[in-house]
């Protein structure tokens, strides 16, 4: 006792150190107050919000049925009946785009969950148990990428008939080896950190080390890999439907909007009609983009703002 | 012998690396009452750590193992109890602090998580009750307001406020040993002496032993009751505290004492002890002080000298005192 005499146990006086920053204000709130402070990401997000609005209330929005077809008004240009056109085969190009909409943002939701989930899972338990197990792992992800992909994902969907949930596995059987790899770094750096050394020292179970303590910590980069990896499906949707392998018409899809436009005269005589589905696959993924990067600065606790 | 919580019999804990051996922890015996606190004191990589994570079962894999020996918590050896009864060692019987409070909590998790998560695995209670738990632990460390710190994360608070938080969760199980690996080596002098001060404290109230881990003597002095000198990966001395300052028997630990500054003392040159630590893996017949010791002869090198009890309790390990040697 060279402090006091008396040993105080409780109540001890308030401590002679506060902390730097004392608001105590919900960390939803201070996240989103760093979220704001990125315009290109509050920009994405509105984006976002409105095309995903759009694709919910397709069915309120949309001025005409996006199958009927009106052959005496195909191509025709933006105007008074058709806002943004009409197809080849004279379907309103705004309804299509509205119900095209739902298919690519779910096809790219849907297929980045699974593959999200797939790849944190494996990437997670290599990157902790590290070792054999690891090696194992990590030589099957090699393997996985190393597949001729988009070879693979045609034969699959001549294989398997291309609906939208073959569309979907396969996307995320593919999808996830990147996620894998990201978070596997993530924990190798992690396990070493001396709070997992704490919080096993505490007598924390392995999986709730990997899954409440360290996971979290690697948040940042999933969202990120998770929002690039949405657009990044929207792509691949785009490209398998532009060689037709993708969503079936009638159903529309963006990509499969061009691919009725892939005709050079129609190209350049109409150009109404492949620009505005190509904008909307741009606009989206730039917008997922945007928001990606600002949800990592706002899970980040280490940014301070 | 039934008073000792823990008790270290001839523990070897050895790495491989590139097929040669490294001897981190060579025949280590020692016990801790209850409700004692041991330092642990040594140079770095002497072994200190190696034996705290050697008594948790977390010496890293696949490289490190403990190869020989025993570690008797309450009579259980913990050596070899397999992984899923660890779990129920670790946090419950045994806990442990660290040297950086800076990084042993979790930046994304709230106090109040990280607390509770640990009470609510140990003591099996809901929620609520957990909550209530985490804020008396937080008010026993000396938070003043409990609740609001609980949904606090890691990054608002100060080092020694983090180094509380990391008591608080060690101690939330009652344990019946403290492992507290350098816990003030990272903090400011004046919070040093607060986190000393409350370690003693609870260490009185819950009787819990406590194994200090340092090289700070000033720290050992301050609360330690016996002091285990460590030089190598072996014990070179075992004595009370007051008397391994008055009178130190090895001269590792003549060394180690003579190069702190002492405040009452007359001004004089600090001692520092020539050469360096011995790399680990660094095989030497005889005493492995030898090298470095003022007082080495010829006999020295010619076999590691025996872990010797003199008359008075005190144990030390050097040929000065071995049987017949002229004192």
């Amino acid at each position: 006792m060279t402090l006091t005499e008396e040993p105080r146990l409780t109540g001890r006086p308030a401590l002679p150190e506060e902390p730097a920053v004392s608001t105590h204000e919900p960390i939803w709130k201070l996240m989103l107050r760093k979220y704001m402070k990125n315009k290109l990401a509050v920009a994405g997000a509105v984006l976002l919000f409105l095309i995903i609005g759009a694709a919910i209330f397709a069915p309120w929005l949309a001025p005409k049925d996006p199958s009927q077809q009106v052959l005496l008004d195909k191509l025709a240009p933006p105007g008074k009946d058709y806002p943004l056109g009409a197809d080849n085969l004279g379907r309103d190009t705004l309804s299509r785009l509205l119900f095209g909409a739902r298919i690519s943002l779910l096809v790219g939701f849907a297929s980045v969950a699974g593959s999200i989930f797939i790849g944190t899972v494996v990437g997670a338990v290599a990157g902790y148990y590290g070792g054999k197990l690891d090696a194992v792992l990590m030589r099957f992800v090699d393997a996985v990428i190393s597949f001729p992909s988009l070879f693979l994902l045609i034969t699959l969907v001549t294989i398997f008939e291309p609906s939208i949930m073959t569309l979907i596995g396969i996307f995320a059987i593919f999808g996830w080896t990147g996620t894998a790899r990201l978070v596997r770094g993530e924990f190798l750096s992690l396990r070493k950190s001396e709070f997992v050394l704490a919080a096993r020292t505490l007598g924390i179970r392995n999986g709730r080390i990997i899954f409440s303590h360290i996971l979290p910590n690697a948040l940042g980069p999933i969202i990120v890999s998770a929002t690039l990896g949405v657009g990044g499906v929207i792509l691949g949707e785009a490209a398998l439907s532009y060689l037709g392998l993708g969503i079936q018409p009638p159903t529309p899809s963006w990509g499969n909007m061009l691919q009725s436009a892939q005709n050079p005269q129609i190209m350049l005589g109409a150009w109404w009609y492949p620009l505005f589905p190509g904008l909307m696959i741009l606009t989206t993924v730039l917008a997922f983009n945007f928001v990606g990067d600002g949800l990592r600065d706002a899970f980040d606790p280490k940014i301070d703002d | 012998m039934s008073t000792n919580v823990l008790e270290v019999k001839s523990l070897k804990t050895y790495f491989n690396k590139n097929k040669k051996t490294v001897r981190a922890v060579d025949g280590v015996d020692f016990s801790i009452r209850k409700g004692e606190t041991v330092a642990l004191v040594g140079e770095s990589g002497c072994g200190k750590s190696m034996t705290s994570l050697s008594i948790m079962g977390l010496v890293p894999a696949p490289a490190g193992k403990i190869v020989d020996g025993e570690i008797l918590l309450n009579g259980t050896d913990l050596v070899g109890l397999p992984e899923k009864k660890m779990y129920e060692v670790r946090g419950r019987e045994v806990a442990m602090i660290f040297q950086e409070p800076m990084t042993s909590l979790n930046p994304v998790l709230t106090i109040g998580d990280q607390l509770s998560g640990v009470v609510m695995h140990h003591l099996k209670l809901n929620k609520k009750e957990a909550l209530k738990k985490s804020t008396e632990m937080l008010e026993i460390v000396g938070f003043a307001d409990p609740e609001k710190t609980l949904k606090d994360y890691p990054h608002r608070l100060s080092g020694g406020m983090r180094q509380r938080v990391m008591i608080a969760m060690a101690m939330s199980c009652n344990p019946k040993l403290l492992i507290a690996d350098e816990p003030t080596t990272a903090l400011d002098v004046t919070i040093q002496a607060q986190v000393l001060e409350l370690m003693k404290d609870l260490s009185q109230k819950f009787s819990t032993s406590i194994l200090l881990i340092t090289h700070d003597l000033g720290v050992v002095s301050e609360l330690a009751e016996r002091v285990i000198v460590m030089y190598s990966g072996q014990i070179v001395e075992i004595a009370d505290s007051n008397r391994l300052f008055n009178d130190p028997l090895h001269p590792y630990t003549e060394g180690l004492i003579g190069s702190v500054p002492s405040i009452d003392g007359d001004i004089r040159r600090l001692e520092a002890i020539p050469g360096n630590v011995p790399a680990p893996g660094t095989e030497m017949p005889g005493c492995r002080f030898a090298p470095r010791c003022s007082r080495a002869t010829s006999k020295c090198t010619e076999g590691v000298p025996e872990m010797r009890v003199l008359p008075d309790g005190r144990s030390v390990r050097c040929v000065l005192y071995e049987e017949g040697a002229a004192q």
